[in-house]
Formats: C-alpha cells, sequence, structure tokens
C-alpha cells in the first residue's frame, strides 16, 4: 500500500488524538548500559537470560560495543591459559588489566561459592548441586558450571572456534523425547550391584520435575544406607545417599528431572545404579575430567582446599620425560581456568601432591568443583 | 515517587480506589503523564501561552474535583476525556476573555463510536513504547508475530557481526553461543538461514537507518558515522560555538527554523542558520548507508529488496514521526534521497498525505485487533 493509499483511514478525531498520544509519551530508552563486566561475563556466558539478552540489544545499536565483545574474546581466552597465580601478576595493557579484573571476579566467586556450598566429601552429589542451584543467579550459574563440565560433550559444529570446546551435551532436538533417558544411560541393563541386597529398585519421575527412587532391601542386610547413581554419557552422577528404613529406602530428587530432560513416567532402568558399601567407581571421576590420551590417566586422591591452595594427590605412571600435567578448574558454563602446569618426570612409584593456588575466595575443606587433568607434552606450544 | 514512564493503566487503577493515599498516587502519575498531552493539544491553539498554563492547572482540578465520579476502564477513555476537558476549559478561559467568541472552531474533532474500540487497543499499546514499536515492526518490517524480542535481538545481533562488521561466521557463532544453553547453540547453518531472510533484511537496514536525534546531531557536530561516546564539545568541530548550538536546537531539540532564529537572532542571522542547516542536511548519512548496506546486501542469495521495500521506508517515517516528532519537511530529508537510492520513491505529498487521517496508525490498529482477535479464538479454543 503506498503511503498515500485513500483507504484504511481513521477520523480526525482519532488522528488527532492518536497522534498527540504518540508524540507526548515518554521515551523508554532503548537499551540499558553495558559495560566491561557484563561485557567479559556474556563471553564466560555467566550471565541470565535477561542479562546476556541486553547486551544483545546494545551490541545491535552499537558497533563499537560489538568490535570491543569480539577484541575482549580471544583476551579472555588468554587469561584461561595462564595459570592462575601468574595471572594474578601477568604484566597486561590498560584494557586487559580492566578485562582481567572481571575475569578474575568471575574465578573468586565460582570458587567461593564452590567451596562453600560443596563442601561434603567428593564425589559432589545431586542433593548439594541443586541446593546450589537456588542460591540465586550466582548459585544457578555455578550449578550450570560443573553440570556442563562434567555431564555434557561437545556439540557438533562448535567445538572448532575454541571457547565452546568443554562443557556442552546433547541437543533436545536429536533425542525423541520418549528415547532421551535411554539414550543418555550407559548401555548397561539395570545396574544394581548389591542385587543379593537389593530385592526392588524403581524410579519415577513425577511431572513438577521430581524424580522419585524407592527401594527395598533384604531384612537381613547389615547396610545403613544405599548409594543410588545416575549415568549419563558415560558419566555417572551421584545422586544420593538414601538411608535404609525398615528395609525400605525412598528418596525424592528435587528438579533432576528437567535438567536431565527426563519424560515422565517410570525412568528408565539403564541410566540408574544403586550399590551399598560406597558410591560406584564411575563417580570418583565425576569430580575430575580426566584427559590423559594414550596414557596410562593417575590414580587420583580426592581434590583438597588448605590455606588457600588445592591439592590433589596422584599415583602417575610415566613413560616419557619433558610432559606435563594441566590442572584446570570449570569456572564458568563455558570455561576452564588453567590453575597450575605440574612436571611429572620418570616412573612414579610414591604419591605426589599437586598444589595449586586457589582464589583468597576459597575456604579449606573438600573441593566440589569441576576439574579437569590434562596431560600435555611433551612439548607445550 | 511517581514517574511518567509508570503505566498509566496502573494509575487509572489507583485512581479509582477508595483509598485516599493510592488515589493521589495515581493522580499524581496522571498529571506527569497528561501534562505534555495538554501542553501540545494547545500549542498551535487560540489560548494564549501566558494562559496555559492556568487552563493546564484548571484542567487537573476539575479532575481531581470530579474524582470520586470518575471511573476510566482503560487508558483510551482517560485521554479521549482529558481532552475533552482541556477543551471546555480552554473555552471557558477565551470566553472569560471574550464572551462573543464562536466554540465551534475550538472543539475537538469528533471520534465516532465505531472507532472507539480500536484506538482504545491502540492507545494501551502506546503506553508501552517498545510494544507499540513492536507492532510496527509486525506491520512493516513483516517480524514474525511468534518471534520473541530476544530471538529477534539475537538474530540482528549475527547479522550485524556477519554483514556489517564483516566478521567469520566462526567468531560470530562463538559470540551467540557464549551466553547460551546447549539446545539454543546457532550453527552456521542457522545463522545463513537468519540472514537470507526478508524481514530480518529489512529489520538490519532500519536498524542502521534509524538514527534518533541525539545521534544525528552528535554525528552532524562531530562528522564521525560512529557518533563517538566522548561529549561533541571536546573533539574538533568545524562549527562555531554559535553554529553548534543551532545545530542541538534544531537536530535534537527539532525546533522549527524560525523558533531557531527568534532563540538565536543576537548571534546568526536567518540566512547564516539556513546556511547551516543546508550544510547539516547535505551531511546527513543515510544515502550513505543506504549504499553500503547494498553492497552487504547484495551478494549470495541475497537481494536488495529489502532496502528498496515500502515497509521499511514506511517503518522509518513511523518512527522519525511518533518517536523522534519531526515535522513532515524533515522526515522528507531524513528520508527522501536515501529511499530513492534504495529503489523506493518518498515525496513530500506523500507523506503529508500517508502521515493525516492517521493511516500509520490505522494500520496498526488494524494489526491490533487481528491480533486479539487470535488471542480471544486461541483462550476461547483452550
Amino acid at each position: 500500500m503506498p503511503l498515500n493509499s485513500q483507504r484504511d483511514e481513521f477520523s480526525n478525531g482519532a488522528t488527532e488524538l492518536l497522534q498527540s498520544i504518540a508524540l507526548t509519551a515518554p521515551r523508554i530508552p532503548d537499551v540499558f548500559e553495558v559495560d566491561l563486566g557484563q561485557l567479559v561475563a556474556y563471553i564466560a556466558g555467566t550471565l541470565d537470560r535477561a542479562g546476556a539478552g541486553n547486551v544483545e540489544a546494545a551490541a545491535v545499536q552499537d558497533a563499537n560495543l560489538r568490535r570491543r565483545l569480539v577484541q575482549l574474546a580471544p583476551t579472555i581466552d588468554a587469561f584461561k591459559r595462564i595459570p592462575y597465580a601468574e595471572l594474578l601478576s601477568a604484566s597486561v595493557s590498560d584494557l586487559e588489566m580492566r578485562a582481567r579484573h572481571e575475569w578474575l571476579k568471575i574465578i573468586d566467586g565460582h570458587v567461593k561459592l564452590v567451596t562453600t556450598h560443596l563442601r561434603e566429601t567428593p564425589p559432589t552429589r545431586w542433593l548439594a548441586l541443586s541446593a546450589m542451584a537456588k542460591q540465586g543467579p550466582e548459585g544457578l550459574t555455578a550449578f550450570k558450571t560443573i553440570w556442563r563440565a562434567l555431564f555434557t560433550q561437545p556439540v557438533r559444529g562448535v567445538a572448532a572456534d575454541g571457547l565452546l570446546r568443554l562443557g556442552f551435551g546433547y541437543r533436545r532436538s536429536e533425542l525423541a523425547p520418549d528415547q532421551a533417558s535411554l539414550d543418555i544411560g550407559i548401555g548397561s541393563p539395570w545396574s544394581i550391584d548389591s542385587a543379593d541386597f537389593v530385592t526392588q529398585f524403581f524410579g519415577q519421575v513425577h511431572p513438577n520435575g521430581d524424580v522419585e527412587i524407592s527401594a527395598a532391601v533384604r531384612p537381613e542386610t547389615k547396610a545403613d544406607s544405599l548409594f543410588v547413581s545416575f549415568s549419563m554419557s558415560g558419566r555417572t552422577l551421584a545422586l544420593t545417599e538414601g538411608k535404609i528404613v525398615d528395609g525400605r529406602v525412598r528418596v525424592v530428587l528435587e528438579g533432576l528431572a528437567d535438567i536431565l530432560r527426563l519424560p515422565v513416567g517410570p525412568l528408565s532402568q539403564e541410566a540408574l545404579s544403586a550399590r551399598t558399601g560406597g558410591w560406584p567407581e564411575q563417580c570418583e571421576i565425576g569430580q575430575i575430567v580426566v584427559e590423559s590420551g594414550p596414557r596410562r590417566p593417575p590414580y587420583l586422591g580426592l581434590p583438597t582446599v588448605r590455606d588457600g591452595w588445592l591439592e590433589l594427590t596422584g599415583y602417575f605412571e610415566e613413560s616419557e620425560i619433558g610432559g606435563k600435567w594441566e590442572l584446570s578448574v570449570a569456572v564458568s558454563p563455558n570455561s576452564w581456568q588453567v590453575l597450575h602446569r605440574f612436571d611429572i618426570k620418570g616412573v612414579i612409584e610414591r604419591p605426589q601432591v599437586l598444589q595449586a593456588a586457589l582464589p583468597k575466595t576459597a575456604l579449606d575443606g573438600p573441593f566440589g568443583g569441576a576439574l579437569l587433568l590434562k596431560r600435555l607434552g611433551p612439548t607445550i606450544v | 515517587m511517581t514517574s511518567p514512564l509508570d503505566p498509566i493503566k496502573e494509575a487509572l487503577r489507583q485512581f479509582s480506589s477508595s483509598d485516599d493515599q493510592t488515589r493521589e498516587k495515581g493522580f499524581s502519575t496522571l498529571v506527569a503523564r497528561s501534562r505534555p498531552f495538554l501542553i501540545a493539544q494547545f500549542s498551535g491553539s487560540r489560548l494564549p501561552e501566558a494562559d496555559r498554563e492556568d487552563v493546564i492547572q484548571d484542567v487537573f482540578h476539575r479532575v481531581w474535583r470530579a474524582r470520586h465520579r470518575l471511573d476510566f476502564p482503560n487508558a483510551g477513555s482517560w485521554w479521549r476525556w482529558i481532552r475533552t476537558i482541556a477543551s471546555n476549559c480552554m473555552v471557558d478561559m477565551l470566553r472569560s476573555r471574550d464572551p462573543s467568541i464562536s466554540i465551534e472552531d475550538l472543539e475537538n474533532s469528533e471520534i465516532p463510536d465505531d472507532e472507539l474500540e480500536l484506538i482504545d487497543d491502540l492507545i494501551d499499546a502506546m503506553d508501552d513504547r517498545r510494544r507499540l514499536y513492536r507492532l510496527a515492526d509486525e506491520v512493516f518490517l513483516e517480524i514474525p508475530e511468534t518471534m520473541s524480542e530476544r530471538d529477534r535481538n539475537r538474530r540482528l545481533f549475527a547479522a550485524k557481526m556477519l554483514l556489517i562488521d564483516k566478521l567469520p561466521w566462526q567468531t560470530v557463532c562463538r559470540m551467540l553461543n557464549a551466553g547460551c544453553s546447549e539446545d539454543a547453540q546457532v550453527s552456521r547453518k542457522q545463522l545463513d538461514e537468519w540472514v537470507s531472510s526478508p524481514s530480518l533484511l529489512r529489520c538490519l537496514a532500519f536498524s542502521e537507518l534509524n538514527w534518533d536525534n541525539h545521534r544525528l546531531c552528535e554525528y552532524l557536530l562531530s562528522g564521525s558515522v560512529n557518533a563517538p561516546s566522548a561529549r561533541p564539545w571536546t573533539r574538533t568541530t568545524p562549527w562555531s560555538a554559535d553554529e553548534a548550538f543551532a545545530i542541538q536546537l534544531r537536530f535534537q531539540h527539532v525546533m522549527l527554523l524560525d523558533q531557531v532564529v527568534a532563540r538565536l537572532s543576537d548571534r546568526l542571522t536567518k540566512s547564516q542558520l539556513i546556511s547551516v542547516f543546508d550544510s547539516c542536511a547535505e551531511r546527513f548519512p543515510f544515502i550513505e548507508i543506504v549504499r553500503r548496506l547494498n553492497a552487504d546486501f547484495d551478494f549470495g542469495r541475497r537481494t536488495r529488496e529489502p532496502l528498496s521495500s515500502q515497509g521499511l521506508w514506511h517503518r522509518l517515517v513511523f518512527q522519525y514521526y511518533s518517536h523522534n516528532g519531526l515535522p513532515h519537511r524533515d522526515i522528507f530529508d531524513r528520508t527522501s534521497a536515501a529511499a530513492k537510492e534504495a529503489g523506493y520513491m518518498i515525496t513530500m505529498g506523500m507523506l503529508n498525505v500517508g502521515l493525516s487521517n492517521g493511516r500509520l496508525f490505522k494500520r496498526l490498529a488494524d494489526h491490533l485487533a487481528k491480533k486479539e482477535n487470535k488471542d480471544a479464538i486461541k483462550q476461547s479454543a483452550r
């Protein structure tokens, strides 16, 4: 319709009224101010939906902001590769210094939350994770950080750009809803390690997103509790330690089905496991992702924070000289921060304690965050 | 503490409360929101400027006195009523000075009953500017109704990085995917689909061509396409201080030439001002932006169609008119040459006719009515 079309008109009275209102209504600013901290947080993936939307809306309007955002990404990438203690004192330009300040705030905040809320003896359990997720937006981000780092895989097509190399899971669209729970199991049928003791074991997904697990245990069982875990993508999540009362165990895991996108109804048998006497072995690596390549992975103890240092005891069997092990911590939903690189020379028969500086915000005790121990080498680029 | 940004519907609800404190709060918001409307009503009227504030006070006194009898079911009923009261107060004031004055030419034009519902719906949308502009985007740029604001911004963000900033697709995906969950990750294929969409390209062109008064003024003062954040007076400028002030009055505060002449008569002559403003018009960036967009869009499967589409130019005209408050001549100056460069024709006559009789508003109102009708059908189906 041309601008001067003769049809579809309002009366003069209506037009005058509409024009007067339109021309005198208050103007709401199109976008909010976006500071450097928000840009760094956007790149780190720590903004909530509204915050990320604000950055995008501002970037649509402002070419300088887009330029700065794109410039910041490799700077943050470089920070991630610098061991934490060195990053604190690294010589950087003025803009990098301010970006580093914001990046360190993200690291410090995450470590503080994790060491405050995940203080139980590893492996980190669902109950602790979900409780942390309820500690406001930061708690939810910390939860996502650990979740993506430990329990998801790279997504096809976006891994090559570097930033998103780690911490991405299956896509909902790739799984039919009724197959979702089947596809994420470890493939073994009905995994009850203590089958002699457990007579019934049942998982139910409720419409509110909770998962209820109930089990019956033979009366002669001497165990006090049942260790219930959930396997997905080759990793096992410790769910909870359910107390045995009168031969029965019943636990409710709030919100688990929402996160795993499990369909309402009976829970797939392949994904659940229960045992007495301790956690399944897979749970031990739920805390620490080890990338050792063709080499034999080390046997690792439990990570602990002591006087501002992360301590990790390990037995390493090294046949090569010159390699290094790099220890990183997941600090945002799409980022790992290198904490330290260690020289492990020769065949070591004694345990070695790897020590890496943590932010001052770290509280002493077991460390419940997600760690990555990666073999580099022999040459580090 | 009330603000002109408070929703008028909430203010009306408060105003009809039986609690005096709540009623006063609502009244305070209504006063803040209605004052500019009343000033606009009286500007250009026969009411002397010196009397306008008295009449406005009279309007609000009458509103307050009648507070127990008033009930406004929607914002439209409020605006229609306040418009009538304002007209009555003006007549009373003028007649107090000259009892023989005729009131026929002082009365407001009538609004036919069959338009009231549409008008009221649109006025409700106007209470939230974003909603009004969203409607305009749907009608003129053909942005799908179902697309969320966030989704649209993400796509625009992507298109700008890819087409305007010329960043490689990997970088674009990386930026887009940094902050979103795994099931919202954007692939190259999706990116290509986005930037092949005519409605998104229209949206992008609108975003590039739509400069608010402040930005245009900064640009004219500095000559920079991306108006820098530094204040204009800290940069080197081709203008004298008086000329720069005149440019601010004309292009930022949208004063007409005669108003600027009256304001600066002791510093610049009318011919000097005309020369400055003509020079500014020659420096408008819009033709250059169209040329750049033509080059940006004109490859692969993309075409120039989004730039020459009437929807794009109608959207711009609507924005300049309803948001920037530009007179027709200024809208013409900012759009006609750029539209011609893009392959679309805008004449002064088209603008005058097109912007009179609320044609653009009518299209929004019709669209809104259809949307609400759809919503009602959906609701009843449930």
